[in-house]
């Protein structure tokens, strides 16, 4: 009871740094409720999946909130369930993608010699490949229809500029005074990492992490839109595609159904960005003196 | 009676801070007399930086100034600096009052040369003849003891800490200011750069003739350099006395503190010793004197009001209920209060 | 057999193309309860010298004993013995505490990987020993503060704490209280000598302030270093009172101090020159001929002389000083 309790309170006390920064807390507000929308919403709103032919193209209207697409489907319901696939991958992929650059990049840093040279020839080469055309490669080769497969390849392509950064970065903090008394007193390199470093790079980590996945989730959106990823669910990039393949940018009265998707991918996208202002206060030490 | 250069009454300035208001300077108010060298000491936070540069009018855009005056006197003419627009700041700054700040690299432009760095400060001033600018400022390196050939087409960062810190020396004087304003002069130098430094600004000071503010938590330096010393603590003077008195009979409990725990070269072992607690929380104040919480002689009226500067006899100010139970202390050093 | 030795040490640095040597063939020892200062000024490598003696940087040249054995041979369990009983504390306050972790969190690490303590509860009280032991009173309180929630002083005696819970026998001090305010500093260095009296420990304080150094290591030596050389070492009033090198002597003559009298009558040596020759381009023969009042040519601008003992326990390295050794006048 009162572990929940302090847990509570920490989470309070979080919240209240976060708040600081009024972008930032909005941002953070906006990604929680698009998150918790996206996975909760498909459990009471089905997707739309009939055609009616009646209704193409209908604009915004009490039963169609947001009109209706090419097949007079609501859009509403599109784009509801559309979400959760994206945010799934786009987080994955951030994940992956940071892990390799923290494991990676500290040792690295902290190991030198072999270690060092191995880990940053590798960075250089997956840095001079080009991605987008080996995913393109990539997808003749492997079925990219589960999110996760898609999810694990753009991680594995996405972690080297952040991991030669994480490696300068712990190369500086290493020479820290208080990196240097650790070592002094005998402390392994585990603690000097985990306890003494990661911490003090938590913030440009955490940041790391946000951008990653808004970076994830352009690429997978952009590689759904070309078609290069097979359209088998539905989600917002496909929904995009589909808009573009059906001609909606021709005609004004589709632009419900093109301009939603795009619309909800941007907000997101803001959200996510503004919300690393927050994180900045929460996760920075040197902001957290003002306390 | 001495001629009054500048007069400082009442100056109250605030920081803004996300606590609320940071008092660093809480009514602070003296005369500087033509001719002398006024030290202004104390530790960290004490305001004596914070005061120095409100005095050109160039503290911080996070402070305000909330009360008193700043006035320059010249003869007859009495200028208050604080009514002033920014624009008359700006032309009393250099000519009447300049400041001569930390030899840091930030003190200068980097991608300007030396000699830009003189045609500029003198272009503020409507001075605009290069050839006459570039003759006073080669003048003026010579009297600094700098090779003006060599320095003018350098860049700051080809100089030495000891050499910018002479050349900002020299910029100071360009415009023949009566006060000048160092701010912690020598920190940061070596002890021979820094001798150089010491021996350079009395001969300059012989030379023209201005009257000196510096500022530095350094007491030696006070002792070698300065005629009076101020005091400051928790942004107010609480001591303000000749230089001989202020470190052979300190009168205020801190001043005495601060003298006793200074270590010489010369003497028998004598135990230093420290002053108990640290500096007062400038947001929130306690009432009453507010050296008290470290003060060897409080007593229940120190706590209950703050002691107001005043007239200790001799041209000495003091801030203390109890001043002369601390003079009356046998010759400060060897007698400070055991404490910690 | 000295508890740390070092034999002719030496640390060069490539910068560019270039080899700087910071530091040229050091050689003294400490003993257990002993205190050397080293002083000089910024670029002497007297940090460096720290450094290499705290373990914290391989020599390039000469050697560093642990109780008579070259630090680079031991092994296992013999290292981490030697890695603990050679502590640092560093000069800036606000960078020795890691600003992410508590004083608690701080201290505990070095006790339970030790095994000094066997669990949390005792290593809570153990540091507070540790936190009394550096006069941080309340020291409860203090544990779960963040290293911005104290003052300079107080993150110093933190600094302090932490080396004790090695139970070190040799602390080096780089500037420790130099950043201090001056109210403050007198009991940090009055706590450190406790230390050094009441445990036991020796101490290698290195600054840049003579007068403090003086105060520190009034029953130690202090050893002058110019350029990368120790140029004078003795016993503290040997140095100060019975100066022999000419450096030496201009340092303790440019100092100012806080006594108006004193200072502003003191006889200043005035120097040949200002300028203080760069490491890159060292000049031939002693280092300090190019500003050395006693200058000869044909003789100090020849050969470096060599650190020499003048007196017992006083050594200097300086032509002139040794002319006059063996009578043991000082001019």
């Amino acid at each position: 009871m009162s572990a929940l309790r302090t847990a509570g309170s920490g989470l309070l006390r979080s919240l209240k740094i976060m708040a600081r920064n009024k972008v930032g807390f909005l941002g953070f507000v906006l990604v929680v409720l698009i998150v918790l929308i996206a996975y909760i919403a498909p459990l009471f709103v089905p997707l739309d999946k009939t055609a009616h032919v009646e209704q193409i193209y209908e604009g915004p209207s009490a039963s169609h909130l947001l009109g209706t697409d090419y097949q007079g489907r609501d859009n509403m319901s599109q784009i509801l369930n559309g979400g959760k696939d994206i945010i799934y991958v786009a987080a994955l992929a951030a994940a992956l993608g940071v892990s390799i650059a923290v494991v990676l990049g500290s040792l690295s840093a902290l190991l030198g010699g072999v270690v060092n040279n191995l880990a940053v020839g590798l960075a250089e080469m997956v840095l001079t490949i080009p991605h987008f055309p080996l995913l393109i490669v990539l997808a003749g080769f492997m079925r990219l229809t589960r999110p996760t497969s898609l999810a694990l390849i753009l991680g594995a392509l996405s972690w080297a500029g952040l991991m030669l950064a994480i490696r300068s970065q712990v190369l500086s903090l290493k020479e820290r005074e208080y990196v240097q008394a650790a070592r002094c007193l005998g402390l392994p390199i585990r603690h000097l990492l985990f306890q003494e470093i990661l911490p003090n790079m938590m913030s440009y980590v955490v940041i790391s992490f946000v951008l990653a996945m808004t970076s994830a989730m352009y690429q997978q959106v952009g590689l759904i839109f070309l078609g290069i990823v097979p359209l088998a669910s539905s989600n917002w990039g496909v929904m995009i595609s589909l808009a573009w393949s059906q001609g909606a940018i021709f005609s004004s009265e589709s632009s419900w159904y093109l301009l939603m998707p795009i619309a909800v991918v941007a907000l997101l996208q803001f959200s996510l960005v503004s919300m690393t202002r927050s994180l900045d206060e929460l996760f920075n030490p040197r902001l957290r003196m003002g306390e | 009676m001495p001629e009054v250069v500048l007069s400082v009454k009442d100056l109250q300035l605030e920081y803004k801070s996300r606590r609320g208001p940071v008092r660093a300077l809480r009514g602070v108010s003296f005369d500087l007399y033509k001719g002398e060298t006024l030290a202004l000491i104390g530790e960290s936070g004490c305001g004596k930086s914070t005061l120095g540069f409100s005095l050109i009018g160039m503290q911080p855009g996070s402070a305000r100034i909330t009360g008193g005056s700043v006035t320059l006197v010249d003869g007859e003419s009495r200028r208050d600096l604080l009514a002033m627009s920014p624009q008359q700041v700006r032309r009393v700054r250099w000519t009447d009052l300049a400041m001569v700040l930390q030899a840091a690299l930030n003190a200068f432009n980097p991608v300007l040369r030396i000699e830009e760095h003189f045609l500029d400060t003198a272009r503020a001033h409507e001075l605009t003849d290069r050839a006459e600018v570039l003759k006073r400022a080669r003048r003026l390196l010579s009297a600094v003891q700098l090779d003006p050939e060599r320095v003018l087409p350098s860049y700051p960062h080809e100089l030495s800490g000891g050499m910018r810190q002479r050349v900002l020396l020299a910029l100071g004087l360009l415009l023949q200011p009566r006060i000048l304003i160092l701010d912690e002069p020598t920190t940061a130098l070596d002890i021979l750069t820094q001798r150089t430094i010491i021996e350079l600004l009395k001969q300059l000071k012989a030379e023209f003739g201005f009257t000196m503010i510096f500022i530095s938590h350094d007491l030696s330096l006070a002792a070698e350099l300065a005629d009076r010393v101020a005091t400051m603590y928790a942004g107010r003077i609480v001591e303000l006395s000749d230089v001989y008195q202020a470190f052979e009979r300190p009168i205020h409990p801190y001043t005495l503190g601060l003298t006793s725990a200074v270590p010489t070269l010369h003497g028998g072992p004598r135990k230093l010793t420290s002053i108990p607690g640290s500096p007062p929380d400038l947001v929130e104040l306690a009432p009453g004197c507010k050296f008290g919480a470290r003060c060897p002689l409080v007593e229940s009226r120190c706590n209950a009001t703050e002691p107001p500067l005043q007239d200790a006899g001799g041209g000495r100010l003091v801030a203390c209920f109890r001043w002369e139970k601390v003079a009356a202390k046998p010759a400060g050093r060897s007698d400070a209060h055991e404490s910690d | 057999m000295s508890l740390i030795e070092l034999k002719h040490v030496s640390r060069s640095f490539h910068q560019g193309k270039n080899e700087v040597v910071a530091v040229d063939d050091v050689s003294f020892a400490l003993e257990s309860r002993d205190i050397v200062c080293l002083v000089g000024e910024s670029g002497c490598g007297k940090t460096t010298t720290g450094k290499m003696a705290a373990g914290l940087l391989d020599p390039t040249g000469g050697q560093i004993l642990f109780e008579g054995r070259d630090i680079t041979a031991l092994q296992g369990d013999e290292y981490a013995r030697f890695r603990r009983s050679v502590q640092i504390v560093h000069q800036d306050p606000f960078a020795s505490l890691n600003p992410a972790r508590t004083i608690y969190q701080t201290l505990s690490a070095p006790l339970l990987f030790h095994k000094f303590c066997a669990d949390e509860r005792s290593a809570m009280r153990r540091a507070v020993e540790l936190l009394e032991l550096v006069d941080l009173t309340p020291a409860a309180e203090i544990l779960d503060k963040f290293p911005h929630q104290l003052s300079g002083g107080q993150r110093q005696r933190v600094a302090v704490a932490r080396a004790l819970t090695v139970n070190p026998s040799f602390i080096v001090a780089d500037e420790a209280v130099s950043m201090v305010d001056v109210s403050i500093r007198a009991s940090l260095l009055n706590m450190l000598t406790r230390l050094n009296q009441e445990l036991g420990v020796s101490f290698l304080f290195i600054t840049h302030d003579l007068a403090l150094a003086r105060y520190f290591a009034w029953e130690g030596r202090i050893g002058v270093m110019y350029l990368g050389q120790m140029v004078e070492l003795g016993r503290t009033p040997e140095v100060i009172d019975r100066t022999r090198h000419p450096y030496t002597r201009a340092l303790l003559s440019a100092i100012p101090e806080a006594n108006p009298r004193l200072t502003r009558t003191k006889e200043r040596i005035q120097l040949r020159s200002d300028e203080v020759p760069s490491l890159l381009r060292l000049p031939h023969g002693c280092y300090f001929h190019p500003r050395c009042p006693h200058f000869e040519a044909g003789r100090c601008d020849q050969q470096s002389p060599a650190l020499q003992e003048l007196q017992p326990g006083h050594l200097v390295a300086c032509y002139r000083a040794a002319d006059e050794a063996p009578g043991g006048v000082t001019p």
